[in-house]
């Protein structure tokens, strides 16, 4: 009588290969996902572009955490547009809860406001310098420079 | 047919194989009464070490690039942060020190060894990705971003992480 060949491969051998790969990628693995803020700054040649200035918005940072805001190169339907607004310090920190809200509302109003310019004092920290750049993405003005003092 | 029929390693393999063994479970009948004990399913085993391998495969190599982080650096965070998408010059500054790809560079020579990194690499439009910590002042960050403007180097890319 034929007896059926039953073909199987052994699978402990690759229960081991596969624990292994799991323990060496676990082990290798980067669990910090490195990000990047990328800010355009101006070069030598930027002045020989023609035509109008694309609206912008300056921020001036204190180290009070005081910021300033202003509007510049606005179309002509804007003009009585107020182009100052102060935020005051919070807990001698940003109002980042004011900036947000005032940035949403000019972005609501001035759809083509894309450009800004983040201009710190020389204490100013870093860190606030980078949440103030990650606060104009989160409103999609992504053409965002820093002034040098 | 006699070829089937010799004991072979493959047979043995058959007989002993732990996939028929272990391929369900279900109770064990013996001579003289019921034994039940439970069998660990390898097929299952093997299916889910199957997906765990091949997420982490995927996710530790997937458009992104490795980059060094000094210990002593936190660097600060940000929502809307973009992935890194090509390999480039490292610059950090620590306590007031600047380092370019690890070198340490005197402040005064920030833009011209800039420039010669870029005309090296050929990248006209070569951006850096810049590493301080997050405590750091502006004032010992404005000299890179003063050498960088001599370099003509438009694009600085700080290197932040996305909040915990």
């Amino acid at each position: 009588m034929k007896k059926d060949l039953n073909f199987e491969v052994n699978i402990m051998p690759v229960l081991d290969i596969l624990s292994v790969m799991i323990c060496f990628l676990l082990l290798t693995a980067v669990w910090s996902n490195i990000q990047t803020i990328e800010v355009k700054q101006a070069v030598g040649d930027n002045n020989l572009q023609t035509g109008p200035n694309p609206p912008s918005i300056w921020a001036i940072l204190f180290e009070t955490g005081k910021i300033e805001l202003s509007l510049r190169d606005l179309p002509k339907q804007f003009n009585k547009f107020p182009r100052e607004k102060t935020i005051d310090a919070f807990n001698k920190d940003i109002n980042w809860a004011a900036l947000e809200s005032s940035l949403k509302n000019l972005k609501q109003s001035i759809p083509d406001l894309k450009v800004a310019l983040v201009i710190p004092k020389s204490n100013s920290n870093y860190g606030s310098i980078i949440k103030v750049l990650d606060q104009f993405r989160k409103v999609e003005i992504t053409d965002v420079g820093i002034a040098p003092l | 047919m006699g070829m089937l029929n010799v004991k072979s390693a493959l047979n043995g393999e058959q007989v002993n194989s732990p996939l028929l063994q272990a391929s369900h479970l279900g109770p064990y009948k013996g001579k003289k009464g019921h034994k039940e004990f439970p069998v660990l399913s390898l097929t299952s085993l093997i299916d889910a070490f199957s997906i765990i391998v091949i997420y982490l495969l995927i996710s530790t190599t997937a458009n992104q690039f490795e980059v060094p982080i000094s210990p002593t650096i936190v660097l600060p965070q940000a929502d809307k942060g973009d992935m890194i998408a090509e390999e480039s010059p490292i610059v950090r500054i620590e306590q007031g020190k600047f380092y370019i790809e690890n070198t340490w560079i005197a402040e005064s020579q920030l833009g011209k060894r800039l420039f010669e990194l870029k005309q090296k690499l050929s990248r006209p439009d070569m951006p850096i990705i810049v590493q301080a910590d997050q405590q750091t002042e502006f004032k010992n960050i404005n000299p890179l971003i003063i050498a960088s403007s001599q370099a003509g180097i438009q694009k600085i890319k700080f290197a932040v992480v996305p909040p915990q």
